[in-house]
């Protein structure tokens, strides 16, 4: 399947084109049975005849079936299967008999459903070692470079078809385990349900021998994972020193593939964990089951009987410790205050010189306009509505530097020396006024806040 | 008088030779030397609280079990000072029992009728081996759905404060109060909420508080005139101990934003072990 086909896409096409899967269990045994007839046979192909003869062993199984409609049933099937293109058939032109192969999707099926994977750790380590493998290969290809043919038959396809259908391979067999520790959940408390003997030193053994082997398969996943990791990522530098993108976005899908198996295998090591840990408290608390199912019996008993027999659990009570006031501090006076936009303002130091020459360029420009220099006020209500508010607090102390500046230049003579009042420890105010008439508090405010 | 005062004086003077004894045994491998250890812990004082509120720790919560373990001989004399027991459980888990002595510092409530019903059925599921199979969850629905196949349908509706269970609305509402009352348990340490709408619960050890009055033998008024000898039960729904606030099925002030705030707060209990 093309990757990078859209859903939608690939929906109406499926539901445009009318296709379906109809299976009976009789065909389902049938498919099996040819899968299995295949692997013993080592041959690929099956002849009209053999199909015949596997079909006859499987209906043979049926207790119902007759003999005399048996050629009709098996015509019935194969073509059924053939028509799903469960089978195919390659036609000879007449020259030769038809021969009949079972697709890769009849055999996931017979797989998935009837004899699942194998989840053993050989299994795992040998696909391991086949991926890396093949990741080295693909890694020389890569670095060796070559020619736009090169690229795609020797990195490009193998990383797509080959290592995608074995990471594939990986992610079944996690799933077969699934089931599995399922199955063992289940084979656990039928043991501790039905009070068979011995039923605790079984638990533990399966207990343990299934925590040994997710143990086992995580260690080994951790370390297959990390090595596959470094080979997909000299891949990747490789690929993108060569400008290949597709190559580049099958290593990236790769390597969020081996992320989904890694997470896989912590997560139900932790899941096995805590059932583990349970069962074992149980154990534990409950280790004689006559007991236990003697003590169920009577409280069960109690409960039905507790309008006769009613009783009432005491438990500390104590109410929380009264709060008398409230623990947060009341907020200072909401204009000494301002919010650090840190993300948005601070992006970069140079930006705070440029906007403070901004500043100064404003002011200049607002003077040269109104052909005198304003108040602070006024100014300020003019920048307000200039700049973000956000800025404002900045702005503030840069407008009344520039200001202060500007108006020593014009007015030398009535600028009074900085006269700095320390009103606490480190917080000082400077004392300013830009002409007799007005001295306002905004000025020693920001003055101060500059400081 | 002076019997009682000789009395309390050997159970005192016994109890010190006991935590003399233990406060050796654990001295070699214990970070506490002595009671101002513990209270200088920094987390003593949540610990304090949540037993004083009547929760009961099992070992989900790690640090505070490991400071009962290691405290466990100080403790016992401290609180025993305020007229409550620090009870181990059998099942490992502890909890402030109150006792019937004269001087009880510690508040103490009783469990109402539905949380004694809900608790026993709990501890029932939680001996079920069966529980083992969904790590102990069980879901807010099965509760119920039980509780309907176990009790008699009026005295059910009775408990979760409705006239009759036929209609939805009924199951919803009794559905609520159910919920209320696990929240309740869940407050108390004996289950673990989770899910969006708590409807979520995993059965604990301490629910074997529910199950005391039947340990050895089936439950009978001498079982149970024992248990309230010490403190554990009591038989009188309207016992003077139970002078506190708990909320009544009916209370009108239980608004549903109280729940989701109820619900809030237990959910981020089990998440936090």
């Amino acid at each position: 399947m093309n990757p990078t086909r859209d859903i939608p896409a690939l929906v109406s096409e499926i539901l445009s084109s009318g296709q379906k899967i109809l299976l009976q269990p009789a065909d389902l045994a049938y498919l099996a049975a040819l899968r299995f007839w295949k692997d013993e046979e080592s041959q690929p192909e099956f002849s009209e005849e053999e199909l015949h003869l596997v079909f006859e062993t499987v209906d043979r199984q049926h207790l119902d079936s007759l003999e005399e409609s048996r050629q009709r049933r098996c015509n019935d099937t194969i073509r059924k299967l053939l028509e799903q293109h469960l089978l195919i058939c390659l036609e000879s032109g007449g020259r030769r008999p038809h021969a009949y192969l079972l697709p890769p999707v009849s055999e996931q099926i017979v797989e998935s459903i009837c004899t699942g994977f194998d989840a053993s750790q050989t299994a795992l380590r040998t696909l391991f070692m086949t991926i890396s493998g093949h990741l080295k290969e693909i890694r020389d290809a890569a670095e060796q470079d070559g020619n736009d043919q090169f690229w795609k038959l020797q990195v490009e396809a193998p990383l797509d078809v080959t290592v995608r259908q074995l990471v594939t391979a990986i992610d079944h067999r996690q799933r077969q385990l699934d089931t599995e520790a399922i199955d063992t959940r289940k084979e656990v408390v039928a043991l501790l349900k039905h009070d068979w003997q011995n039923a605790i030193a079984r638990c533990e053994t399966l207990l343990i021998d299934t925590q040994e082997r997710l143990q086992d398969l995580q260690q080994l996943l951790l370390a297959s994972c990390h090595e596959l990791r470094q080979l997909l990522e000299s891949i990747g530098q490789h690929c993108e020193r060569a400008q290949r993108i597709p190559a580049v976005q099958s290593v990236v899908r790769l390597e969020h593939h081996l992320d989904r198996i890694e997470h896989w295998s912590s997560e139900r090591l932790e899941h096995w964990e805590n059932f583990h840990q349970r069962t074992h408290q149980y154990l534990r608390q409950f280790i004689n089951m006559d007991e236990r199912k003697a003590l169920m019996e009577r409280t069960l008993d109690a409960l039905q009987r507790y309008p006769q027999h009613p009783w009432y659990l005491h438990c500390a009570g104590d109410e929380p410790l009264t709060r008398l006031r409230e623990v947060e501090a009341v907020s200072r006076q909401q204009d000494n205050t301002g919010i650090i936009y840190e993300d948005d303002t601070i992006a970069e130091m140079d930006d705070f010189d440029a906007l403070r020459e901004e500043v100064v360029d404003w002011l200049k420009q607002l003077v040269n306009d109104k052909d005198y220099l304003p108040s602070y006020e006024e100014a300020m209500s003019l920048l307000a509505s200039e700049i973000p508010v956000y800025r404002l607090h900045q702005s503030a102390g840069w407008l009344f530097e520039a200001m202060t500046r500007l108006g020593h230049q014009q007015n030398p003579e009535q600028i009074p020396d900085s006269v700095w009042h320390e009103i606490m420890t480190g917080f000082e105010v400077e004392s300013l006024a830009l002409d007799a008439n007005t001295t306002s508090e905004h000025e020693h405010r920001d003055a101060a806040l500059e400081h | 008088m002076n019997t009682e005062h000789t009395l309390e004086h050997t159970l005192e003077h016994t109890l010190e030779h006991t935590v003399e004894r233990n406060t050796a045994e654990t001295l070699s491998d214990s970070p506490y030397n002595s009671l101002a250890d513990i209270i200088n812990d920094d987390l003593f004082v949540e610990l304090d609280s949540r037993l004083r509120r009547g929760e009961h720790i099992d070992n989900r919560h790690t640090h505070f079990y490991a400071m009962l373990q290691n405290g466990e001989p100080w403790l016992t004399r401290h609180y025993r000072r305020y007229g409550v027991d620090l009870v181990r459980a059998q099942e490992d888990f502890y909890y402030l029992r109150p006792n019937l002595g004269s001087k009880n510092l510690i508040r103490s409530r009783k469990l109402d009728e539905l949380g004694m019903v809900l608790g026993q059925l709990l501890a029932l599921y939680h001996l079920d081996p069966e529980q083992l199979e969904g790590s102990g969850w069980i879901t807010a629905d099965a509760i119920y759905e039980r509780l309907r196949m176990l009790i008699d349908e009026d005295r059910l509706a009775k408990l979760l404060d409705r006239k009759k269970l036929d209609t939805q609305l009924d199951r919803d509402k009794g559905m609520e109060v159910l919920k209320r009352s696990l929240r309740q348990l869940s407050r108390l340490g004996m289950i673990r909420l989770e899910g969006i709408r708590a409807d979520q619960i995993q059965t604990q050890a301490p629910l074997m508080r529910f199950i005391e009055p039947v340990r050895s033998a089936a439950i009978t008024k001498d079982a149970l005139e024992q248990l309230v000898a010490t403190g554990s039960v009591c038989l009188e729904a309207d016992d003077e101990v139970a002078d506190d606030d708990q909320p009544q099925p009916s209370a009108p002030q239980e608004t549903s934003g109280q729940d989701d705030k109820d619900a809030k707060e237990t959910t981020s209990e089990g998440a936090e072990v």
